[in-house]
């Protein structure tokens, strides 16, 4: 018992001695192993290196796994390995071979001398820095044949110098007319608008947009309202016919008129615009459509209302007689009415010559006012009417006979505001 | 590929030592060809010594049953293997490249 004990004891004591020196010796390879690699073990002895490489490596497997025996044998050949690779490693650096006298170095090229990023062994020029495309040799300057400032490379006229008139300058071309309008640069006064010669090489506008230029608009601020009405001058004519109503309200816009008749003219006054009278120099009412009433004894003129037969009075007396007198009266009371924009008539009283020029117009007058009184009883406005009597003054025919005299012995109704 | 990611599934289910260091064991295994096929051996030296060194011992731990450090080595062997066949490839390149005048 006491010796088998002794035995077991001695086995461990002799495995852990021999643990503690495989780690000591691993430690050795490992520093081994790392000079091996400076001294380029890895191009001159790869195989020796992976080798005490893998074989360090298991070996430090095994010592963790606790079976230093294996791992013993891993150290062992681990060493051998890295002897090996260390002689190899030796003689590893670059050689400089001589050939005769011509001294030949060879090298790894890594080299850039010009800085341009294109290694010397594949740099045309290695002195001198310049882009891959031209295999690292500087590109030649671009020359300036033109002496325009813009280099030939970007200079699409290199024989040609550029204007330099603010126009496509960058291109390198002149351009005589920039705005191809026919009149050279030099001469022309817009050189970048296209415009007639005869404008100086500017463009016409219209600013109005009214289509009349602005060199023959009066008006080239003011569109011109083309109503027909001098269209031609540019200016717009909002009053054509200048009767203070705008042409816009203005039925008739070239006619003058009044703005209760919508500016539209009424020549004979009747209160019916001659563009709807029948009769426009006539008045007459609506119903008549402007023309005048049909009487059988009266005719509504411009200026009066004639009678074709005189109202009789008895004589020597204003007494207005006979029936048709009445009718006559009724008929000019009818046209007053019938026509309201007379607004007021004069009723004269005529006599012949007969009997003295005091009495003749004294009755005159009376007659003038019987006529008078009698168109107010037939409600006819006292406003609108004055009576007058002119006695003998005004003859219209001969006193000498007695048709004249009959002539002169008259009633008048003249009309004198309308 | 398709077994070893089966067995790869198969074993992160089950949690099975034996079979996952057997499938990383065989993705190594196929990387390795790979850089031989690649030429490896010549132009890649210290990787493909590395890749086929960590590869046996990955078989030894499985021979041991010690599969943690199976699957350990099974990685590392498969890693180097990928670089072996990389490294190979670039230098396989450069050296059928026409020189510079």
């Amino acid at each position: 018992m006491t010796r088998a004990l002794l035995f077991a004891s001695l086995l461990a004591a002799s495995a852990c001695v021999t643990g503690q020196q495989v780690r000591a010796k691993a430690e050795v390879i490992k520093s081994d192993i790392e000079r091996a690699r400076r001294s380029g073990a890895m191009r001159c002895a790869p195989r020796e290196l992976a080798t005490a490489e893998a074989n360090l490596d298991f070996a430090q497997g095994e010592l963790a796994e606790g079976t230093a025996a294996r791992g013993d044998e891993h150290i062992r050949d681990a060493e051998a390995a890295i002897k090996k690779a260390i002689v190899l490693s030796k003689d590893c650096g670059p050689k400089q071979v001589t050939i005769k006298d011509t001294p030949v170095v060879v090298k790894i090229e890594t080299t850039d001398k010009d800085g341009d990023g294109i290694l010397d062994k594949d740099d045309k020029c290695p002195n001198l820095p310049g882009p891959p495309e031209n295999g690292g040799c500087p590109l030649e300057a671009p020359k300036d044949k033109d002496g325009d400032g813009i280099l030939d490379n970007v200079d699409k006229c290199v024989d040609t110098p550029e204007d330099k008139d603010g126009w496509q300058d960058e291109d390198g071309c002149p351009e005589p007319d920039n705005d191809n309008d026919g009149v050279l640069d030099g001469a022309d006064k817009c050189p970048n608008e296209p415009g007639p010669i005869e404008n100086i090489g500017c463009p016409i506008r219209d600013r109005d947009g009214d289509g009349i230029n602005d060199d023959k608009d009066q008006c080239p601020n003011e569109a011109e309202d083309k109503d027909g009405f001098q269209d031609e001058d540019g200016c717009p004519d909002l009053d054509n016919d200048k009767d203070g109503l705008p042409d816009i309200q203005d039925e008739c816009p070239m006619e003058a008129g009044p703005a209760e008749l919508k500016g539209c003219p009424d020549r004979d006054k009747d209160g019916l615009p001659d563009k709807v009278d029948a009769c426009p120099d006539q008045p007459g009412p609506p119903e008549e459509k402007g023309c005048p009433k049909k009487y059988s004894l009266v005719v509504v003129t411009k200026d009066k209302i004639e009678i074709k037969k005189q109202i009789k009075f008895a004589t020597g007396s204003a007494k207005i007689v006979g029936a048709e007198s009445q009718t006559i009266l009724s008929e000019v009371s009818q046209a007053l009415r019938d026509n309201p924009q007379i607004k007021k008539i004069r009723i004269e009283g005529h006599t012949d010559s007969v009997g003295n020029d005091a009495f003749n117009l004294k009755l005159s007058q009376n007659r003038a006012n019987s006529v008078m009184s009698a168109l107010i009883k037939l409600n006819v406005d006292p406003g609108r009417m004055e009576a007058v009597g002119y006695g003998e003054t005004q003859p219209i025919a001969s006193n000498a006979t007695a048709a004249g005299k009959a002539e002169n012995r008259r009633t008048e109704f003249n009309i004198i505001e309308q | 590929m398709k077994i070893a990611r089966a067995l790869l599934a198969l074993a992160a289910l089950s949690g099975c030592g034996p079979v996952q260091s057997t499938a990383y064991l065989m993705d190594a295994e196929v990387q390795i060809e790979a850089a031989r096929t690649a030429q490896a051996e010549r132009y890649a030296p210290y990787e493909w010594t590395s890749a086929n060194l960590y590869y046996r011992k990955s078989k030894e731990e499985v021979g041991y049953a010690d599969f943690e450090q199976a699957v350990d080595f099974a990685q590392k062997a498969q890693k180097f293997a990928v670089q072996a066949r990389e490294n190979a490839m670039k230098a396989t390149r450069k050296e059928e490249a026409p020189k510079a005048p």
